[in-house]
């Protein structure tokens, strides 16, 4: 979200736009950018994936360690998400310049993974009451165009689905009991990621609203949902931010846009999934 | 065209285009010839008896001048570049204009043609009403008048009605070092649009303009057309074309075959910026 300045002409021109339904590359305000999707590129992790749509790149890295059981929770693994916005991504970035938008994609993401259903955490555990996995994920932007959330999450959901995880084996009981994590990178099994959301954010710009916004555009918004959508179609969560008062109608309109693009991006992006892991096993 | 896919592999269409024989590139340090007949230009230097090049760029020979052209670099001003700028600053007597260039350049107060074409001595009622002539954000198109030799501050002026604001429309960058130097940098396109290639590498793209008059609301086949051409002008920059009035209509006529958002597809992209150049080659032979 870095700040562009933008004449009163450009404003009108692109606020026109999107009224016209055609905005000034060519698409829709439903038409997403072409997203370019890459699975398994860093080495070091258990899982991740590389996602790039118009200029905005995002690298998620998936590491597991093993950990105590959170007392709240002894039934469930945990996540721990956090997000850095490179100084290669934008000048404005740099020292502690990025920390507002790193905490606000950061919210959003903890607010699709809060529910129990959307990565199921039950499997995450390994002894009940005892040791679970924790999922250390890290979201690294290296270049922003627009669109920050919506990439997160769609990297967020392909660096989970390539996720390997290590097969543990329980020796003893009690204060004898011994974790021995398989290195066998054959022996491993995969998190089912069919309920991880996917955020998309439409932004309201004049009397309509977008999706897929590039910087230009966000500048000329008032206002922006934030919209968790499942694969199913189903709305998992659901926020509105940014300046700007938004009619009722026009939220529900906003809403059902969200799952219609969302299903299809779902649809698209476990196509590819699938594409890459048989590719991978060949 | 499927929305989501793996990582295009772009392919090189062709380096920067050069007038001159052989091309090179070279990095910082490289030599270039250890012939010491060659006079050095820019972009080289002596290291013990060896031209070195000292910019990462392609080598250009002229009969016995050799130079290196950077691809990288921030635009540097010449007297009498028409440049796109953005206005940053309002300051007592002049205006700050972010042009690409590693310095804000600077416009006077009395540079300017005031609107209604007048050219007459500033007084104080103009100097407290510069924020009616341009504010931070608008987008201006002036010529260089001057280049500082201290700091290479562009000093811009606007002694012509073409010079001013620019109306409602799109602003894209591109590398300076891809806009070919001409005599022409506005054109009025028989597409009914009109393109400012700045030398800074500032483009606007919109509708025809005439100075002091507003223009009439946009049609949505006048907004396909802009939409149209920043998609192809964004194609050919993306692999590093020159842009020309010539290139940018041949890249249009290419596009008429897609759809104005199919044309943001990578593999649209390259096919239009390939065919393109091809076609500006054979034009030119």
């Amino acid at each position: 979200m870095t700040s562009i300045r933008l004449s009163a002409a450009e404003q009108k021109y692109i606020i026109e736009s999107a009224e016209c339904d055609f905005r000034s590359d060519g698409r829709t305000c439903e038409d997403y950018r072409q997203i370019e999707i890459e699975t398994r590129n860093l080495p070091n992790t258990n899982g991740s994936s590389r996602c790039k749509i118009g200029k905005t790149e995002v690298l998620v890295g998936v590491k597991a360690e093993v950990v105590d059981v959170d007392i709240h929770a002894p039934t469930q693994g945990r996540l721990n998400i956090s997000v850095d916005c490179s100084a290669t991504a934008s000048p404005e970035f740099a020292g502690r310049g990025s920390e507002t938008i790193e905490q606000e994609i950061l919210s959003v993401l903890n607010l699709l993974y809060s529910s129990i259903d959307a990565l199921n955490l039950e499997d995450l555990c390994i002894v009940k009451g005892e040791s679970c996995w924790l999922l250390n994920i890290d979201v690294l932007y290296i270049q922003c165009g627009g669109n920050l959330f919506d990439a997160a999450s769609i990297a967020l959901k392909a660096a989970l689905h390539s996720t390997t995880m290590p097969n543990v084996s329980v020796s003893g009981e009690g204060i004898e009991m011994e974790l021995e994590i398989s290195d066998d990178p054959y022996h491993v099994w995969k998190l089912k990621t069919s309920m991880c959301p996917i955020c998309i954010t439409l932004y309201q710009i004049g009397e309509s609203f977008a999706a897929d916004v590039s910087e230009e555009e966000e500048e000329c918004s008032t206002g922006y949902v934030h919209v968790g959508v499942l694969s199913s179609g189903e709305v998992s969560a659901m926020e509105k931010s940014g300046a700007g008062n938004m009619e009722p109608d026009a939220l529900l309109e906003m809403i059902e846009a969200a799952v219609r693009i969302g299903e299809h991006i779902h649809q698209q992006l476990d196509k590819n999934l699938q594409a890459e892991c048989t590719t991978a096993t060949l | 065209m499927d929305l989501v896919r793996a990582p295009y592999k772009r392919t090189r269409v062709l380096a920067t285009q050069g007038e001159e024989m052989e091309q090179h590139i070279v990095t910082p340090g490289d030599v270039i010839t250890q012939n010491l007949d060659f006079m050095k230009s820019h972009g080289t230097a002596l290291n013990q008896e060896n031209i070195c090049a000292t910019v990462a760029g392609a080598v250009y020979k002229v009969d016995k001048l050799v130079s290196v052209k950077g691809v990288n670099n921030r635009y540097r001003g010449e007297i009498g570049d028409v440049l796109v700028g953005r206005v940053t600053e309002v300051q007592q007597k002049k205006w700050k204009v972010d042009c690409g260039s590693r310095l804000d350049s600077q416009l006077q107060l009395t540079s300017v043609y005031l609107p209604g074409n007048v050219l007459r001595r500033k007084t104080l009622n103009d100097e407290l009403m510069m924020r009616e002539y341009f504010t931070e954000g608008d987008l201006v198109v002036a010529e260089v008048a001057d280049v500082s030799n201290i700091d290479g501050m562009l000093k811009l002026h606007m002694r012509s009605n073409k010079y001013g604001k620019l109306p409602e429309g799109v602003l894209i960058k591109v590398p300076s070092v891809l806009i070919k130097r001409s005599k022409l940098h506005f054109h009025r396109l028989p597409c009914n649009a009109t393109v400012i290639l700045g030398n800074n590498g500032y483009v606007w793209v919109g509708p025809h303009f005439s100075p002091d008059q507003p223009i009439e609301p946009l049609t949505m086949t006048s907004r396909e057309t802009i939409a149209r051409l920043c998609n192809v002008i964004r194609a050919l920059a993306a692999y590093g074309v020159q842009l020309f009035d010539t290139i940018i209509l041949t890249a249009y006529d290419i596009s008429m075959k897609y759809k104005v958002k199919e044309l943001l597809n990578a593999e649209v992209m390259e096919h239009v910026a390939q065919e393109s150049y091809e076609h500006s080659l054979h034009q030119n032979l």
